[in-house]
């Protein structure tokens, strides 16, 4: 008894140690035309966070059985393209977007750099403001600033969240402006990047927690999986600036940047000037289709404490447009000299 | 999935048959044992696409042994594998998967021959890491705890030479985080519980029992005299964060293994 015993534990051990995983993984997945189609038509039913966002204003219905009409097995690759490029144009949304490979080089996208105003200039940014005697904090020196005004006011310029900044630094830029009767934060074309770091510097600007607004983000298919998460500004332990805070914004104004927007949106001492943002509120989720092409959608959907959506942008409190035939200021910048001289 | 339910029932089943048997002799060793070899690994994330990625590398081993009447071992294990889809160029990932590991096993049955033991294996870090190139936010999967196994061993002498050890074993739960979720790279039960905080992204370990992510290991061992090792080892393990849509990873490991230091004494009773 004990032998036959025995040798089936071997064998199911030998069963075991020569089996493997796969068996009880899904088959690799079609590629043909309507494959990759229904492949990508479940991913952006399942996870789009923002087909009911008001906005945007989707027939998902009607969006599905026309782009399913297309399809056929015997077009090309380039008209595939085409057709899931059409149903990204209908979320009008920078994050999301598919990406060809090799064979189908083309990116479908929603330009939001063609949509809204660019009210802003390096140029004069850095002849007339900047020069050359202004200081940095970051591995990448991105976050640059300097006493402007005569001393009175501090100006931070940031063009992206893609560098990383320490306590200790953010504590170096709010000493070196603790005299000073305001900040003016230009974050006008900063696209966005690490949305952790652009709350790491929000939460420096509040005196007390506030609430945010909720982030429903996707956590099943269907159409009601959404888990609501409230968003909170805690300040910051560390060295706090809670005068007047002025934030230059315009349409490239994106993603991460959006994050801070919201993080300094509920705060007092904060106002915007400038124009509307591009938006783009959502968390997002990448991935490869079984042909290779590259998506990436939003998967999560920002209402601010106000029930506003915030992905398609955010409207400044104060609308002030650049003038560029006068390259000798940048209206943004002076309205918010003047706004800070008024408080 | 039920198949290998099934089947790991039907092991310790027969285990338990056989510890009706008394204990006959016992020995008295330590090893420590370095080893090294190829490996074979494979994913898939359904959450995400029924793509298959398989790819090979290298393993490593680090393992001390004592043994009286019952053994006690502690050990390292980890592997590094480079990872591609079948269905296009590109979308190559890489690997890291490592455990830090003690074990308990009691003896069952002890002669001459044949060694049967059954005991525990507490993972006290069993971490993976998988990076996926071409992707952004979704680039990196991650499981990080440890979990406690039902182990059981068995150990042959086939000759003079040679002797055979295989083992079994079975997650019963584990004390982990893992990410992605179904659609952001955070935790699933922290988004689910509405307590996902961007001031905090650090994660706490979740009570996940075997029916939530599934872990076996088997291990095939042929002891060349007093020295070598060559090993056959595969791995697996399937999440299911959301139902539906499981991760499943494994691997299979060839590895040649040298005992450092092997002291072994019989003893009769």
């Amino acid at each position: 008894m004990k032998n036959i015993f025995s040798y089936a534990f071997i064998v199911m051990v030998l069963f075991f140690a020569t089996s493997c995983e796969k068996i009880v993984m899904k088959p690799n997945p079609e590629k043909d035309n309507i494959s990759i189609y229904n492949e990508y038509w479940k991913l952006i039913d399942e996870k789009y966070a923002m087909w009911k966002n008001p906005d945007k204003k989707i027939d998902k219905t009607a969006v599905h059985s026309y782009t399913m009409g297309l399809v056929t097995q015997d077009m090309t690759a380039d008209s595939l393209f085409g057709v899931l490029e059409y149903i990204v144009h209908q979320f009008k949304d920078g994050h999301t977007y598919i990406e060809g490979d090799d064979n189908t080089p083309r990116l479908g996208f929603y330009d939001i750099e063609a949509v809204g105003e660019k009210n802003f200039s390096q140029d004069i940014v850095d002849n007339v403001y900047l020069k050359d005697d202004f200081k940095t904090i970051g591995v990448e020196k991105s976050m640059k600033y300097k006493l402007i005004d005569n001393g009175n006011i501090g100006y931070i310029e940031l063009r992206g969240w893609l560098d990383e900044y320490t306590n200790d630094e953010m504590d170096e830029v709010l000493n070196y402006f603790s005299g000073t009767k305001g900040i003016i934060f230009d974050v006008r074309e900063n696209g966005g990047g690490n949305p952790f770091m652009a709350n790491f510097v929000a939460r420096r600007f509040s005196d007390k927690q506030y609430f945010l607004g909720t982030e429903h983000f996707k956590t099943g298919p269907g159409e009601t999986d959404f888990s609501p998460t409230k968003l909170y500004n805690n300040p910051s332990e560390f060295v706090q600036y809670t005068k007047p805070v002025m934030v230059l914004t315009n349409h490239y104004c994106f993603s991460a940047t959006t994050t801070f927007i919201y993080y300094l949106n509920p705060l007092p001492n904060v106002t915007f000037i400038g124009s509307r943002t591009g938006g783009g509120s959502g968390s997002t989720a990448d991935g490869f289709l079984a042909n290779g092409w590259h998506w990436q959608m939003s998967t999560s959907e920002f209402i601010d404490w106000e029930g506003r959506h915030l992905d398609n942008g955010f409207e400044p409190d104060i609308y002030q447009a650049i003038d560029y035939t006068d390259i000798t200021k940048d209206e943004l910048i002076e309205r918010a000299i003047v706004e800070i001289n008024s408080k | 999935m039920k198949k290998l339910y099934f089947l790991v029932i039907i092991v310790f089943f027969s285990v338990s048959v056989i510890a009706q048997d008394s204990l006959k002799t016992e020995s008295k060793s330590f090893v420590f044992d370095v080893s090294g070899g190829g490996v074979m690994s494979s994913f898939q994330d359904r959450k995400y696409s029924d793509l298959k990625f398989t790819g090979y590398g290298a393993n490593y081993g680090f393992n001390l042994e004592w043994r009286k009447k019952s053994i006690i071992g502690f050990g390292l294990n980890g592997i590094y594998s480079n990872q591609k889809p079948k269905n296009f160029e590109g979308g190559e990932a890489s690997i890291n998967a490592g455990q830090l590991y003690f074990k308990y096993l009691y003896p069952i049955n002890v002669s001459q021959k044949f060694n049967l033991f059954v005991g525990g294996k507490a993972d006290l870090f069993d971490g993976t890491m998988r990076i996926s190139q071409g992707l952004t936010n979704n680039s990196a999967y991650i499981i990080v705890g440890g979990g406690l196994k039902a182990f059981a061993m068995i150990e042959k002498q086939l000759n003079d030479k040679w002797l055979m050890t295989a083992d079994l074993g079975f997650q019963l739960f584990a004390l982990q985080d893992e990410y992605m979720s179904f659609a952001y790279m955070a935790n699933q039960k922290i988004l689910e519980s509405g307590e996902y905080n961007y001031e905090d992204p650090t994660m706490p370990l979740f009570f996940t029992p075997f029916w939530r992510y599934l872990n076996i290991e088997t291990n095939i061992r042929f002891h060349y005299g007093k020295r070598w090792i060559f090993s056959y080892l595969w791995r697996m393990q399937q999440s299911y964060l959301v139902k539906g849509y499981p991760m499943t990873k494994g691997y299979s490991a060839i590895s040649v293994g040298f005992k450092i230091m092997n002291r072994n004494k019989a003893v009769s009773k």
